[in-house]
């Protein structure tokens, strides 16, 4: 990945550019789109390297009750992303991540919440480059909405159009369901396994930093 | 995200210890909290369900097995692409259409059936990829005939492409640039409207993921990366869409399955295919070798297969008619 992004970039002011900041750049321009799609690939790759850990500690107790709160259990975001990487034919990611909801939602809802997420390929999650959001598999969901919010969403779309990169994601963690990653150590038939222990190796503390300060409306009384 | 009905429930197939509290004590609730998914040979699902379909049988999987594909692909390789993977293509099609009337369709017609059904999505994927991966595998062999001992065909190439090295340049190019995996073909593309020449013309074509070369299924050929095309573009690429709406009209549902074949009727008849998909060769040559892979493989391709699979009129010479 970091030699495709040097022969793309080399000589070219953007050389010395971070990966993330070249995805923002560079979504929605479909002639660069290998330059987009190395540079994302390269800093999904990394955000999920990241958060593991050999021997993750327990995670503490005020990321579990913020993520009751968006998913009523551990259990259910757990199966969630598990059973969203496993649907997924071709490879990706699935991403936790912290979002608002598009703005004409209620002003009950206007905070933050965490979601799941999945973009397929190098697709980036970011609102920034919420054009390769690449959530759904187009080959089956085309010309459509999908989804409550996020770019593809009815009220994703209005947002396009009105206010690029205004609905403000912040993934926390990821999973990487391209086979390279699994196929060696699992095998074919075990992509299922693979996901399941990576939930094991999740390191929590990072996911934890990672979680953006809300200054939201939680915690005021209803209006 | 698009829920879809299963043909089994859903805590069979899952290893966790987890049964939702309705399913236990139901004959469907795990039997083993770690179900292992590893087929035993042929017997593919516990329980009364038979196994209709199966791994298809190559005419060279002994000699495969043993010694891998010469100049190709390892023995390790070929155990995880052909007989591991078509396994679990296999697996994953039994379940989902054991009991149901297509059970027992072929791969390429579960495919084009599938094609423009969102919510079988797994189905079409699994079949397709299922069919095309028969395919890559059918034009390999042990001693692969040269294309110089097919010259019709070899002419009939070079007629359309200019030379042989511009049709191995671009269909390795093509599968190189292809940033997701998948499958590029060439195929025999009949009745184009050209007039003047032969009843039909000789195409590269890629399919993202498990699309499918054939035209019947034009919606989902998966012949373009969607997520660098816009919806101006993607729709011309694909005429019209696949939902069906209304009582009246063009978009009925009537009408929709009317316009089986996109306008301009081509029909396809693929005759050579290479697989792009990672497991393929990442065991052989690694994460940075693809490109090599790529080579191995156009030395590797049995045009003695090819020209088997190849209808009659594409291996004529071009017939010139002057109105």
């Amino acid at each position: 990945m970091v030699q495709k992004l040097n022969d793309l970039t080399a000589g070219t002011p953007e050389e010395n550019s971070t990966a993330h900041a070249l995805s923002l750049t560079y979504s929605r321009q479909p002639n660069m789109s290998s330059l987009f799609n190395h540079a994302s690939m390269a800093h999904n790759n990394h955000f999920f390297f990241e958060a593991l850990s050999p021997s993750p500690p327990p995670i503490s107790n005020s990321l579990t009750t913020q993520l009751n709160q968006d998913f009523g259990s551990l259990e259910t975001l757990k199966q969630t992303m598990l059973s969203t990487a496993n649907a997924m034919f071709g490879p990706g990611f699935v991403w936790l991540v912290k979002a608002k909801p598009s703005s004409n939602a209620t002003v009950q809802s206007q905070e933050q919440r965490f979601r799941v997420l999945c973009t397929y390929l190098a697709g980036s999650p970011y609102a920034g480059a919420h054009w390769r959001q690449q959530g759904t598999d187009m080959n089956t969901v085309a010309n459509q909405t999908a989804g409550a919010f996020g770019a593809f969403s009815v009220g994703g779309q209005r947002d396009a159009a009105l206010a690029p990169g205004g609905t403000g994601v912040s993934p926390v963690l990821c999973v990487n369901t391209w086979e390279h990653v699994w196929l060696r150590d699992w095998g074919i038939f075990r992509k299922r396994n693979f996901v399941e222990r990576w939930w094991e190796c999740v390191d929590w503390g990072v996911v934890e930093a990672r979680v953006p300060k809300t200054q939201g409306l939680r915690g005021r009384p209803f209006i | 995200m698009i829920t879809r009905r299963l043909a089994r429930p859903l805590s069979q197939s899952s290893p966790s210890a987890w049964v939702c509290p309705s399913c236990i004590g139901s004959p469907f609730a795990p039997r083993q909290a770690a179900a292992s998914i590893l087929p035993q040979t042929r017997r593919q699902q516990p329980q009364q369900r038979r196994s209709i379909h199966h791994v298809p049988p190559l005419t060279y999987d002994a000699t495969f097995q043993q010694d891998g594909i010469p100049n190709f692909i390892s023995k390790y390789g070929y155990k995880i692409a052909w007989t591991e993977y078509q396994a679990l293509m296999v697996q994953k099609l039994n379940e989902l259409t054991a009991g149901e009337p297509y059970e027992h369709s072929l791969t390429k017609d579960l495919a084009i059936q599938f094609a423009r059904a969102p919510m079988s999505a797994s189905l079409f994927n699994h079949a397709s990829m299922a069919h095309n991966n028969h395919y890559f595998f059918s034009t390999l062999s042990t001693h692969p005939s040269k294309l110089d001992n097919h010259p019709s065909l070899k002419q009939s190439l070079i007629s359309t492409f200019g030379s042989i090295e511009t049709l191995q340049m671009t269909m390795l190019d093509t599968a190189s640039a292809m940033f997701g995996p998948g499958f590029v073909w060439l195929i025999w593309a009949r009745d184009l409207d050209i007039v003047g020449t032969r009843k039909g013309g000789w195409r590269i074509l890629t399919t993202y993921l498990a699309g499918t070369p054939y035209v019947e299924a034009g919606y989902r050929q998966q012949g373009i990366d969607t997520n660098t095309n816009n919806a101006s573009s993607q729709n011309a690429y694909r005429g019209p869409i696949s939902n069906n709406v209304g009582y009246m009209g063009q978009y009925t549902k009537a009408n929709m399955d009317k316009a089986k074949l996109p306008p301009g009727g081509t029909n396809a008849q693929p005759v050579l295919c290479v697989n792009t998909w990672e497991h393929v060769w990442l065991r052989d040559y690694g994460i940075s070798g693809k490109r090599a892979f790529l080579s191995d493989w156009w030395d590797t391709v049995d045009w003695g297969a090819v020209e088997q699979i190849a209808p009659k009129e594409s291996k004529g010479t071009a017939q010139f008619i002057r109105y």
